[in-house]
């Protein structure tokens, strides 16, 4: 799992029958200091979250578990941060 | 499975059921923080500063969750007393 922050949100005009009604967003990993690093990228999300919001993220096989019924996703948010301490700095959400 | 240290903590209130009652915690795997943010469930009681054993396979996120297909993967299972070999060298 790792912790990323919500840059927008991502629309599908057309998809597969599993991505039907699901919400996605547009991704990016954060470091410890919790500034943006590496490049962005898309995750199906088990709720809708809102721009910046900092996220916990599936990115492995099991992230097509997150639903009721299998999806071929391989990165899923699984839920929002309220609260990130890390070392001695610490960190709120919104 | 790798060893980490524990960093810190995630709190989050709204979350996947599977991750109700779960402590996430922050773990560095040594790498400098190339790879951003990790984190792990804890199974184990785990604090900051301990060094643990995190294991990435459906089966820990299984018994960590109960649930049979959970949606996540890596638990810490175990916290580290002492190793003697040389860690870097650990995948």
């Amino acid at each position: 799992m790792k912790l990323s922050r919500v840059l927008g949100h991502v629309v599908l005009s057309r998809a597969i029958e599993p991505y039907r009604d699901k919400t996605l967003h547009m991704i990016q990993d954060v470091d410890a200091a919790l500034k943006g690093v590496g490049e962005a990228e898309v995750s199906v999300t088990w709720q809708a979250m809102k721009e910046g919001d900092l996220v916990v993220v599936e990115v492995s096989r099991e992230a097509c578990n997150a639903f009721d019924t299998t999806i071929p996703a391989d990165a899923v948010i699984i839920g929002r941060a309220d609260h990130v301490c890390i070392e001695n700095s610490t960190h709120r959400n919104g | 499975m790798r060893v980490c240290t524990v960093v810190g903590t995630v709190v989050s209130t709204e979350h996947h059921p599977a991750l109700g009652g779960k402590k996430i915690l922050v773990v560095d795997d040594g790498d400098g923080g190339a790879s951003g943010v990790q984190l792990a469930v804890d199974a184990v009681g785990a604090g900051s500063g301990c060094r643990v054993l995190v294991s990435d396979s459906g089966a820990a996120g299984s018994d960590v969750t109960g649930l049979q297909y959970p949606p996540l993967r890596s638990v810490v299972v175990g916290i580290i007393d002492e190793s003697t070999a040389d860690e870097s060298t650990a995948t």
